[in-house]
């Protein structure tokens, strides 16, 4: 499916970033998305699964924002699955909702440490976006 | 809940983007519907400013006490997934149509070909929007294309951001349910 | 009490006998006194379709009543007295009680039988691709309709009233000139669709109670307009078959709107028609009297 690249982080940069969960523990992989979920980066998916996580997860960002909004709480930050072979956490990217980032994790992942990369992830992909 | 004695059942507005499923909903629901839109950086696809990306939910009540929640599902074939979700348990679908697309006639094989299996038999309708546009398709061409499949479900041309049309729609669908056989469609 | 007399064309030997036998019994029953007689000293024909083609379009031409007998329920001849084969009696009464009824002095002439019918026995007509070139419909208002190659077009005003079931029309005859520019158009099915739904109350000459239909096609009720009525009338035949009491039954529908909207189907070519189990398929001569004369006496007992 072909899209205008208007992403305001370039594919290689993003790619890079996404590196960084080689290093954390129980990661299986991240895809980099855009609000109407098309990919925009990944690490360790082929193209097929990442373009689905993409998919899938767009909705789910949507759906925490829905129900943050309904429930009267400010916005959602962070959308988090829990099954019993793991969890899958989207992040929003920035304020704007333009890009979230969802990472796929093993039980074997520290909740804490994930979630500290994941940050880190966000603020780096954030730094790079050329204005 | 799928029966139209019940109290309660779902409706589910399907379509291809820009058809006028969230604008539907919005016509009718008598609840502030809930929206899951966002923007759409695929204009070259379609110039439409946002998308539903999960789905739309609203609710309407039919003269005769029926409360019928209403689900929009996103459009690109990207979400399939959510068409599945959505049109699990949904008594009938209201598949909407832009009638000047290009690809009109296949973007309605694609959505019956993936709600047909989910619902009951012969509960559909297809609302074709745009008609009045040059280049728009007329209804009978869609009931053609439906025929030549060997399926009989109404064609109606209506515009989206008309409650009167979408209510039509909807009023159409709970009358098919409420007469439908176990033979379904064309007999 | 008027007597009129009825000449049989081309009709089989027994059912010939079937018919005198039910001129009979309907003897004193019927609005006129039928009696058999030759062409020379009939009022009405009755026949089978194809019989003497040059005497029938003769009796057409002067507007003298014929009945058509025939075998396929499926057929829709654009006759107004179609009578379906086995030849039945309460339906022979309906179709003589008619004819007597519309009677006028001048013996030779019925009065147009079903001069509310016109309209809708013209679009049948046309639509069934009789003659090519215009042809034109003025009502009584002076308004015109115009018809040509499955379109019909006239002043967006008039069609307005046509859709708001405030305007009737007549025949469509051949036309000598062609219509005036800059007018509205609409399709054929669509303008017989108007024409059904606003005509008579009564069912359809051409249609049957004894027959089941379906819906082919939906009505596109955003370009026709919708009521709840021909919703449920569309989604019940669109179900399954069902002869026009049925349809009465099952819907919250008055007989004259159920009419008006198999009427509006038909004539917009939404219409299909299954054949009834109950129509018996052809067999010999003999099981045939049989079952005409069993026929009789169970029509008696509903008579009496």
């Amino acid at each position: 499916m072909s899209r205008t690249s208007n992403s305001r982080v370039s594919r290689e940069a993003a790619q890079k970033v996404l590196q960084s969960y080689r290093d954390v523990l129980g990661v299986q992989c991240a895809v980099l998305f855009s609000a109407d979920g098309f990919e925009l980066a990944s690490y360790a998916a082929d193209d097929a699964a990442s373009a689905r996580l993409a998919a899938i997860g767009s909705s789910l960002a949507a759906l925490g924002s829905a129900i943050s909004s309904e429930a009267g709480l400010d916005a959602c930050e962070r959308t988090t699955i829990e099954s019993k072979g793991g969890t899958v956490t989207i992040m929003r990217v920035g304020d704007d909702g333009d890009m979230s980032l969802a990472v796929v994790a093993g039980r074997n992942a520290v909740l804490g440490q994930l979630l500290w990369a994941t940050k880190r992830c966000c603020q780096a992909l954030l730094d790079n976006i050329h204005t | 809940m799928t029966r139209a004695e019940d109290a309660e059942f779902k409706i589910v507005f399907t379509g291809p983007m820009g058809a006028g499923k969230t604008t539907a909903i919005a016509a009718i629901s008598e609840v502030e519907p809930v929206r899951t839109e966002v923007d759409n950086s695929d204009r070259e696809s379609h110039g439409k400013e946002l998308t539903t990306v999960g789905f739309d939910f609203g609710r309407i009540t039919l003269p005769g006490g029926h409360s019928v929640r209403l689900y929009g599902t996103p459009g690109q074939a990207r979400f399939r997934f959510m068409w599945n979700i959505l049109g699990r348990g949904a008594a009938g679908a209201i598949i909407l149509l832009d009638a000047t697309r290009a690809d009109a006639l296949e973007q309605l094989d694609l959505f019956v070909d993936a709600f047909v299996p989910l619902l009951p038999p012969g509960a559909i309708v297809i609302g074709v929007g745009r008609s009045t546009e040059s280049g728009a398709l007329g209804s009978d061409v869609f009931a053609a294309r439906l025929e030549a499949r060997g399926i009989l479900a109404p064609v109606l041309t209506i515009d989206a951001r008309k409650p009167h049309d979408v209510r039509m729609l909807v009023h159409t669908l709970t009358c098919i349910l409420e007469s439908r056989t176990p033979l379904g469609a064309c007999a | 009490m008027r007597t009129l007399g009825i000449c049989d064309i081309g009709l089989a030997q027994d059912t010939s006998h079937a018919l005198h036998s039910m001129l009979k019994i309907l003897d004193g029953r019927a609005t006129a006194s039928w009696r058999q007689a030759p062409i020379e000293a009939a009022d009405v024909l009755i026949a089978r379709p194809g019989s003497r083609p040059d005497l029938i379009a003769d009796w057409n031409k002067q507007g003298r009543p014929v009945v058509l007998l025939v075998d396929d329920s499926s057929e829709q001849p654009p006759s107004p007295f179609v009578l379906r084969h086995p030849l039945r009696v309460m339906p022979l009464l309906g179709v003589l009680d008619l004819i007597a009824e519309q009677w006028s002095d001048d013996p030779r002439r019925v009065q147009d039988p079903r001069a509310s019918w016109t309209a809708a026995e013209s679009i049948r007509s046309l639509t069934e691709g009789g003659a090519g070139g215009w042809h034109v419909a003025r009502t009584p208002g002076s308004h015109e309709i115009w018809v040509r190659d499955g379109h019909a077009h006239a002043a967006a005003s008039t069609f307005d009233r046509l859709r708001g079931n405030a305007l009737t029309t007549g025949r469509f005859s051949p036309a000598t000139s062609a219509p005036p520019t800059g007018l509205a158009h609409m399709s054929l099915q669509d303008l017989g669709w108007f024409i059904g739904l606003h005509g008579p109350a009564g069912l359809a000459p051409w249609l049957s109670r004894d027959v089941s239909y379906s819906l082919r096609r939906w009505p596109d009720f955003g370009r026709l307009g919708a009521s709840p009525e021909t919703i449920e009338l569309s989604a019940i035949t669109a179900a399954q078959a069902r002869t026009p009491v049925e349809l009465a039954d099952l819907s919250r529908c008055h007989a004259d709107v159920v009419h008006r909207f198999l009427t509006a189907t038909s004539l917009a070519g939404l219409l299909a028609v299954r054949q009834p189990a109950a129509i018996p398929a052809a067999a010999p001569r003999q099981g045939a009297w049989t079952r005409l004369v069993g026929d009789l006496r169970r029509h008696l007992g509903l008579f009496t």
